[in-house]
């Protein structure tokens, strides 16, 4: 009955394109300040993208004074911008850095997993463009795979928020030498 | 052949009310008898209640006595006792498929018109059947949605507080007290059918559990959790907490005795007065419970997390620091000489530096930690018994109880 729709990321497969995060802009229409998902490189020499993680313990959620934030029985969390007053709370609740406050307008944005794409039955915006398939939609609630990991290196602190976002770690690399 | 069917204005009248709900037929029934008319639920609850003008209304019922029956339905005479005055009236049950869903009254000024008024009533209970047994359809059929409304309480989704009273008398759940979330979780769960069976099990002794004490439960499954919401009585406040504690020790108690090979835990929430606000008890409740799952608490409470919580959430860096300016000294001490002075302060703060307790937890000798403590003031160079170094040093501890060190 209840979902808990998430992102599944292959470490290996992503190349650090940003079609993603092009994708989420364009779909979205963010202003120029607005990053609603962000592709970075880590320590670890693989790229990681990162959006909101519509978390199942949402911090952001937890510390609004104005209830400005909604879990949908799909498992998305969402923020009502009209009752978001700008006070960041959120900003700094979130280890993601997901909810983005716009100078501009005073309010908090944030990822909603292209909801209306999904409603309509299309894939999110950045999944649909990954050009690698790294970046999937799974339902965690039925999800499960050995070889999935539930973080990491380079990715903040899983606890407390329990993200819903599972990895496929990057294999280790043959190197092979011309004889 | 072409006589006329002639339905009385009476019965027009009152058919039309039917969609309208209970009230506007007990409305029709006192302004066309000129009488009192009242309907009842099947355990003489006041559904709806009317009175002529001038004549006070029927608010509530202390007794209702039946006597005898009339003619051959299922009118009969009735007495009615009220907080005020002994009403007589005659009554009919109202029935759906042999089940009372209800009762619908009038009070006739003289006994001898009982009778004339009984088929006109019988017609009342049959329109209020078919209102009390929609209202049970979509009681029914609102059950099914028991889930999905907790869950968008949990989470916050209805913002209006008249909403969540509305959908809490459908189960009778009291939401006007105030109400605090309690999450029960199975470590390592996975998506197999044992865990799920292990979920139903801690789900039903919740629930047994709770109707033990005269609470009913208010819970909700949710893949490794189950979610209670409790209501907090008014002559409970004080003992609210304690209570709490011994139900959630109960709870983990029943299940490590039916299953010593897995691991329960839970995590306690605040208070508040508003269900809109329970979402929040609910969040709590989950950091609670990781909190207390990382510090080994059986019983977390979020309300005593403070320092962990913002410990938990600050920038590594600084915390290392931290650390290292405070007890970075006996560290290395314990490293270079295999001391495990750090392990006496543990113990320490543990017990909240009472020498007696600590010295039975770490089985030493009262002596011997003293000599230890003396030992950990010589390095730290700094007096334990000053109150603002034992708040660092519990600090300090509590950063490396969190794994941050």
């Amino acid at each position: 009955m209840f979902k808990q729709l998430g992102y599944s990321f292959h470490a290996d497969d992503c190349i650090g394109c940003k079609a993603c995060e092009i994708a989420c802009k364009n779909e979205n229409q963010t202003p120029t300040n607005i990053r609603w998902r962000k592709v970075t490189k880590t320590s670890g020499d693989f790229f990681l993208s990162v959006s909101c993680n519509h978390c199942d313990n949402p911090e952001c959620f937890r510390v609004c004074p104005e209830r400005a934030f909604t879990k949908r029985q799909d498992g998305i969390v969402e923020i009502d911008e009209n009752r978001c007053t700008g006070c960041q709370l959120c900003v700094s609740a979130c280890p993601y850095s997901a909810p983005q406050f716009d100078p501009e307008t005073h309010k908090v944005s944030k990822c909603q997993m292209c909801y209306p794409r999904q409603d309509a039955g299309l894939p999110p915006a950045c999944v649909e463009a990954c050009t690698t398939g790294a970046l999937k939609l799974v339902d965690l609630n039925t999800f499960s795979d050995p070889e999935a990991v539930r973080t990491l290196p380079g990715f903040p602190n899983i606890k407390i928020t329990s993200p819903s976002i599972v990895f496929y770690p990057e294999k280790p690399r043959k190197r092979y030498f011309i004889k | 052949m072409n006589k006329s069917m002639i339905i009385p204005d009476m019965v027009q009248e009152l058919l039309s009310t039917t969609t309208k709900g209970l009230p506007k037929l007990t409305d029709k029934l006192c302004t066309l008898l000129s009488l009192p008319a009242l309907i009842t639920d099947p355990h003489y609850q006041i559904l709806a209640s009317s009175s002529p003008a001038g004549e006070p209304a029927i608010n509530s019922i202390l007794a209702v006595q039946q006597l005898d029956k009339i003619g051959g339905i299922s009118v009969s005479k009735y007495q009615i006792t009220t907080t005020d005055l002994d009403l007589s009236g005659i009554g009919s049950p109202i029935t759906h498929e042999n089940n009372t869903l209800g009762y619908v009254f009038i009070f006739p000024k003289d006994d001898q018109s009982h009778e004339a008024y009984a088929p006109l009533l019988s017609f009342s209970a049959s329109l209020g059947a078919i209102q009390l047994h929609r209202k049970l359809e979509m009681r029914q059929e609102k059950m099914k949605f028991k889930e999905a409304f907790l869950f968008d309480l949990l989470y916050g989704n209805i913002k209006q507080k008249e909403d969540i009273y509305e959908y809490a008398r459908v189960w009778d759940w009291n939401f006007n007290l105030p109400l605090t979330v309690l999450v029960f979780a199975l470590e390592d769960f996975n998506h197999v059918l044992t865990d799920k069976q292990l979920i139903n099990t801690l789900l039903y002794i919740i629930e047994r559990t709770l109707l033990e004490v005269s609470i009913k439960p208010i819970t909700m499954k949710r893949q490794n959790q189950v979610i209670v919401v409790l209501p907090m009585k008014a002559e409970q406040s004080k003992k609210h907490r304690a209570k709490m504690e011994s139900f959630s020790k109960n709870i983990i108690s029943q299940m490590k005795a039916l299953h010593p090979d897995e691991i329960f835990s839970c995590g306690i929430g605040k208070t508040y007065e508003s269900p809109v606000d329970l979402f929040r008890s609910y969040q709590e409740a989950k950091v609670a419970f990781e909190l207390g799952d990382i510090l080994g608490i059986e019983i977390p409470f979020f309300s005593d997390l403070g320092l962990e919580r913002i410990l938990y959430k600050h920038d590594l860096q600084e915390l290392k620091e931290f650390f290292e300016t405070t007890l970075g000294d006996v560290v290395l001490y314990d490293e270079n000489n295999n001391a495990q002075l750090m392990e006496t302060l543990e113990g320490l703060v543990t017990y909240q530096f009472d020498m007696t307790a600590a010295s039975q937890a770490l089985f030493l000798h009262r002596n011997t930690l003293r000599y230890r403590i003396k030992k950990i003031e010589e390095i730290l160079d700094l007096k334990l018994d000053d109150l603002n170094n034992k708040l660092n040093i519990t600090a300090a501890i509590k950063m490396k109880q969190l794994r941050k060190i």
